[in-house]
């Protein structure tokens, strides 16, 4: 199985110890979780450079990157977006409008957990739900165009 | 709401979004193509919005007329929202979006916009065949070569008119083409959106003489459009004409 790269994202295989892209470290699954609990402060505009042999953290501020976190915080996004995304398939039938609402919801949160750094199936999932949701409520929205009639004899569509 | 509700206009629109996503796969490796779906769906939001806001504020006497009219409900509040959609809206609210997710995905935005920008005069061909099947943005009578509308709710009915729709839909096609080119060559790829502004203002310019509906908001004797693509020219040739003094600073810009 193909893993993937805490840091930038980038392919690798499961024995390398840096990844062949970036070069960062790789950390196993148990060195991971204890990450997560020591660098328990709000990560924003902090990039923390960790060190697993000697066990402290060097932490640099960089106000470009508020992301590359080690951690795995997008989680709940991932999840919410997932859920979010099957609701806006459930509002295709019911009312489109508000189902494109939330489906641009879930695209947000989706959103926000790649920018997180999670990079996992349920994210992905959620995605494609919510892109799904948004194709088929935006159909019926902007299918009413020929529907509505209302400004229609003098032409309702101005490109 | 049947499923015959469906227009073919939006049905198009629609199938014009996903021939960009399938454009973006072929020409996006797997890791940058898992980006840049993200970003081409904001850019799709994003140009959905732009493109109403600006319907709405070419066209807003007539919104204001017909809301004090009917009177301002949900209902005929959610019809205007149904109304129409202006391109040169939807071009800008589609960049801002893009470079606003670029910015928060921290991808490289120069790479991204010559990705991603062939996929908007692709996703305008579909809309602009939408457009012929419905009938709207129809071409001005013509005698010679035209078309003829029996059942249409906004063009004109058994008129011969010019197929301003499908002539700009093949344009579009071509202006594609060539940015496609433009992508697959390292050297050209910053100039893609340039190219591709250049060409399509230039186009819709003389292109919108030709047609014939007439609520697209005149000032003068020229349309918006007409007037957006006028501005455009301008700042992309001023662009050219300065990026040339310093083309080398240009070039180590963009790497």
């Amino acid at each position: 199985m193909a893993r993937y790269c805490n840091n930038c994202g980038g392919k690798m295989d499961e024995d390398v110890a840096f990844c062949p892209e970036c070069g960062q470290k790789v950390i196993n699954d148990e060195q991971y979780n204890t990450s997560i609990q020591s660098i328990n402060d709000d990560g924003q505009g902090m990039q923390q450079v960790t060190n697993f042999n000697t066990g402290h953290y060097d932490l640099t501020t960089n106000n470009n990157s508020n992301s590359n976190d080690i951690s795995q915080p997008g989680k709940g996004f991932a999840i919410a977006s997932l859920v979010l995304g099957i609701v806006s398939l459930l509002f295709i039938i019911f009312f489109p409008l508000v189902g494109l609402v939330v489906s641009i919801v879930g695209v947000v949160c989706a959103t926000k957990a790649k920018s997180s750094g999670y990079n996992g199936g349920m994210q992905t999932a959620g995605f494609v739900c919510s892109l799904i949701g948004l194709i088929f409520n935006g159909l019926y929205f902007v299918a009413c165009v020929a529907c509505v009639g209302m400004f229609g004899a003098a032409g309702t569509l101005a490109h | 709401m049947e499923i015959m509700d469906i227009s073919p206009y939006g049905l198009l629109g629609i199938l014009g979004f996903i021939s960009g996503f399938i454009y973006l796969f072929f020409v996006c490796k797997n890791r940058e193509f898992q980006d840049l779906i993200y970003v081409y769906t904001w850019a799709g939001i994003g140009a959905m919005l732009g493109a109403k806001v600006l319907y709405v504020i070419v066209d807003y006497k007539r919104i204001n007329y017909f809301l004090i009219s009917e009177g301002v409900s949900f209902e005929n509040i959610i019809s205007i929202l149904n109304g129409g959609f202006v391109f040169y809206g939807g071009l800008a609210g589609a960049l801002i979006a893009t470079i606003f997710s670029c910015q928060y995905l921290q991808l490289n935005i120069n790479k991204v916009v010559a990705l991603i920008t062939p996929a908007m005069p692709l996703a305008h061909t579909f809309g602009r065949i939408g457009c012929a099947i419905v009938g709207c943005c129809y071409g001005i009578e013509t005698e010679t070569y035209g078309v003829i509308y029996e059942n249409s709710p906004y063009a004109p009915l058994h008129t011969k008119l010019f197929p301003v729709q499908l002539i700009e839909a093949l344009g579009n096609f071509v202006i594609f083409l060539i940015l496609i080119i433009l992508v697959s060559k390292k050297k050209y790829r910053n100039k893609v959106l340039i190219t591709y502004l250049y060409m399509y203002s230039i186009f819709r310019f003389f292109l919108e003489f030709l047609r014939g509906d007439i609520d697209r908001g005149f000032l003068w004797i020229l349309s918006t459009s007409q007037w957006i693509s006028i501005i455009i020219f301008v700042i992309i040739t001023l662009h050219i004409i300065f990026s040339k003094n310093n083309s080398k600073n240009g070039d180590e810009l963009n790497g």
